[in-house]
């Protein structure tokens, strides 16, 4: 029995140990055009002779050929593995679908085959040139940038590459500085950079040129607008001889997507397609199932985003997607297929059916978008009781235990007050009330003054009357007899009191005989006091008048004081 | 609007809503503040706590709009603003809190437009009295003090008069809404208008109240000048 299970188990690790030698073939890239050189890479486990017999009739192997090893850790192992490489080139000029392998590597006795690979070659690409001048076709070799297209699609794949013109024959290529794009635009190399170069004879202007494509890349524009792709240079050599190159520029049109795409867009110009796939048709009820939706095509593959899932009530999507990559840039784009695996979780019992998931992307070539969409899917799932019992305890655990609270409550009541005094009748009339009773006081104020004002004056007027009558009576009674100084000054201070009064000049002293002589319009009574002044003015500087001029002069001052009525004589 | 604080024992609803919160009964804690709120609802306490409660359910819109209500009654409520943020946070549709006023305008407001009121009717009866000692002034530079002053009282006057209308707007407007809930059977759009748009408004999208439609709906306008009409029962106005 021992012995059996001996041999068995000796089998399983003699097919485990083969299981992990393996070699394999693979192609970069999968499409490539006539003519374009493209890698061949062959991996193995174990050294030993390679038999590259199985390719192409059509295959045209370049010089270059690359081998080595190298040694990498198995961590989960904690072995060193030695992996053998062989990396051959060429080029196909035919179009068609390839297949290469299998290779075989034989050790000692032993012979490992490797899987096929195929490679598709179409017809080259159509490029269109950039301008060349009439000086650089005097020289002895020109270069220009050509692209695919000079008018394209944001996001879509645009295939730029040197193309070199020599009127001698070139053997290598120095001192190359590649074309430049706009920062924002990365390139890819697909190939055509070797400074060896395969070149054919062409008529270009009517002249035979020895000529090879060069620097091949894609590039895929984001911004819209136009930009321009800077021109290259190098060296091209004939030997030890060379000549400088330099090419010229070209302008490349970026233009928008149309406006509105569709709410499934996932930004993916070109040409794509959508599948998904369940890995069980059959589920418990609360397990969790993988759904694959794998996104495939050529374009801007490697720029869409995740397709939305649209799952029907009971189905709860389990974080981000796993995203399995698988493309490769070439001439097309990014060509290849991405997937996205979603790990689904269904809560309720029942045959459901999946919804179709559906994306829509631009394709260029139709200038429009269009939609892809994957087949409705059945999905049984069997009902599981522990799982329903679970899942009432979830919800009533979920209510009180699951809950973030941003802030602590708020124990204690505040009371905010809405009842705003602005705006009332109150608040207007506090606001107002101090302006009126401002205005109000002002009002007594200004009153009160013209009344004490008028009391004043009216207790001037009386002291100035009575003194008026003091002198009156004093000239009266000195008229006759007396000496002059105590009847004329009498009757000049009576005279200018009483237009004092009359003119409401109340305590101003003595008034100006002119300005009295004006005050009075009339002829007769102006010479009335000019007389009466003169009467006084010679009393007072010169000879004394006689008796007579002193009543006439009373009698002027009697007819003047009348006139004023101001008292009675 | 003036604030003041109370013991619980008057506001048994509150209490019960206090005691389900703690006990994680947000749905009953819910009914308990949303009663409280009936019967007090300037109980900024309470709108507080309901906003707590809807956002531990989940009901981000209508917490939302619990917390937009603490805020207008109480601008400076950092508290209330934080939480809003978060529920922004959470909701995760693009929509993100914006302030209606600026942090200026939030400080003056708490003061309130009572608050304003009162010191525009001191300003003025300052102003009066300086009024009046410029004009009974003998003195020159007594006098030229007195018109300064006078001025200035007068700036602030206005100052305070413009705060306190601008105060008693914010305090008493209702045209600001919050999206609180979508029904998906309905669009918001009204056909016959070219100007309305026929995208749905998220929950948390903050809008303003510019009519009132036939058939219950709103006329609202989003914070980018976008039109929409939109259900009353889809919309809570703070």
């Amino acid at each position: 029995m021992k012995k059996y299970i001996v041999v068995i188990l000796s089998l399983f690790v003699v097919l485990f140990a083969n299981a992990q030698k393996k070699v394999h073939i693979e192609l970069t890239p999968k499409n490539a055009e006539i003519g374009e050189t493209f890698n061949i890479t062959i991996t193995s486990s174990v050294p030993g002779n390679l038999n590259f017999d199985n390719v192409p009739d059509l295959f045209i192997q370049d010089y270059n050929v690359q081998r080595g090893s190298k040694k990498s850790i198995d961590h989960v192992s904690r072995t060193i593995r030695a992996e053998y490489y062989y990396t051959f080139t060429g080029m196909i000029t035919k179009a068609g679908q390839y297949n290469f392998g299998p290779v075989f590597i034989t050790n000692g006795n032993k012979t490992h085959s490797s899987n096929k690979a195929t490679i598709t070659i179409g017809e080259k690409v159509q490029m269109q040139p950039g301008e060349v001048s009439s000086n650089q076709l005097q020289d002895p070799a020109f270069g220009i940038i050509q692209t695919n297209k000079k008018t394209i699609y944001e996001g879509a794949p645009l295939l730029v590459s040197c193309k070199i013109y020599a009127q001698y024959d070139p053997t290598h290529v120095g001192a190359y500085k590649s074309y430049t794009v706009p920062r924002s635009n990365r390139k890819h190399s697909i190939g055509n950079n070797a400074t060896t170069i395969k070149h054919h004879i062409e008529r270009f202007k009517g002249r035979e040129y020895y000529t090879f494509d060069y620097d091949k890349n894609i590039i895929f524009p984001s911004r819209i607008g136009t930009f321009h792709i800077q021109p290259f240079s190098l060296n091209l050599h004939q030997g030890y001889e060379s000549f400088p190159v330099v090419s010229g520029d070209i302008e490349i049109e970026v233009l928008p997507l149309p406006e509105n795409p569709p709410s499934d867009f996932i930004g993916g110009v070109g040409k794509f397609s959508i599948e998904s796939n369940l890995n069980s048709k059959t589920i418990k009820q609360g397990e969790v199932f993988n759904l694959k939706v794998k996104i495939s095509g050529s374009g801007n593959l490697h720029n869409i985003s995740a397709p939305e899932l649209k799952l029907p009530d009971g189905f709860t999507v389990y974080g981000d997607p796993i995203i399995n990559e698988r493309y490769s840039i070439d001439i097309n784009g990014a060509e290849g297929e991405i997937e996205y695996e979603y790990n689904v979780q269904a809560k309720n019992a029942g045959i459901t059916e999946l919804p179709e998931t559906s994306i829509s992307y631009f394709d260029p070539n139709k200038e429009k978008y269009i939609q892809s969409r994957t087949k409705e899917q059945k999905l049984n799932v069997v009902e599981d009781i522990n799982f329903i019992a679970a899942q009432e305890n979830d919800k009533t655990i979920k209510n009180k235990d699951l809950v973030v609270h941003r802030s602590e409550i708020r124990n204690i009541i505040s009371i905010v007050k809405n009842n705003s005094l602005f705006g009332t009748t109150i608040f207007w009339s506090s606001l107002t009330l101090p302006f009126l009773a401002s205005f109000f006081l002002l009002f007594l104020t200004k009153k009160r003054s013209q009344i004490d004002e008028n009391i004043k004056n009216k207790q001037q007027r009386n002291e100035q009357l009575a003194q008026l009558k003091k002198h009156i009576e004093k000239a009266k009674s000195n008229s006759t007899t007396g000496p002059d100084q105590q009847f004329y000054p009498h009757i000049e201070n009576a005279l200018i009191k009483a237009f004092e009064i009359k003119m409401n000049r109340y305590g101003e002293q003595s008034r100006e005989k002119q300005e009295i002589l004006e005050y009075i319009d009339d002829q007769e009574r102006q010479e009335k006091i000019r007389s009466i002044f003169a009467s006084c003015d010679q009393a007072k500087y010169g000879f004394s008048p006689d008796k007579a001029s002193r009543l006439e002069t009373l009698n002027n001052l009697k007819a003047v004081i009348h006139n004023l009525n101001i008292i009675k004589w | 609007m003036s604030f003041c604080a109370f013991t619980i024992d008057q506001n048994p609803a509150f209490q019960k809503g206090i005691d389900a919160f703690n006990k994680k009964d947000f749905a009953i804690a819910t009914n308990h503040f949303e009663e409280e709120l009936k019967n007090t609802p300037n109980n900024v306490s309470a709108q507080f706590n309901l906003g707590l409660s809807h956002s531990a359910q989940k009901n981000y819109g209508k917490a939302i709009v619990a917390f937009e209500r603490v805020l207008k009654q109480m601008p400076m409520d950092y508290e209330a603003i934080d939480n809003i943020k978060y529920l922004y946070e959470e909701l995760n549709n693009g929509e993100e809190w914006t302030s209606d006023i600026s942090p200026l305008q939030r400080a003056l407001y708490a003061i309130t437009s009572t608050t304003w009121s009162y010191i525009s009717i001191i300003l003025s009866i300052l102003f009066t009295i300086t009024l009046h000692v410029f004009r009974s002034a003998k003195n020159h530079n007594k006098k030229r003090l007195s018109l300064l002053i006078s001025g200035l009282l007068i700036a602030l006057l206005f100052f305070s008069l413009y705060t306190a209308s601008e105060a008693y707007q914010y305090e008493t407007s209702r045209d600001i809404g919050i999206v609180t809930n979508i029904d998906q059977s309905e669009t918001h759009h009204k056909k016959s208008d070219e100007s309305i748009k026929e995208k749905k408004l998220p929950i948390g999208t903050k809008v303003k109240r510019i009519g009132l439609s036939k058939g219950k709906l709103q006329k609202v306008q989003t914070k980018n000048g976008a039109t929409y009409y939109i259900r009353s029962s889809e919309i809570e106005f703070i």
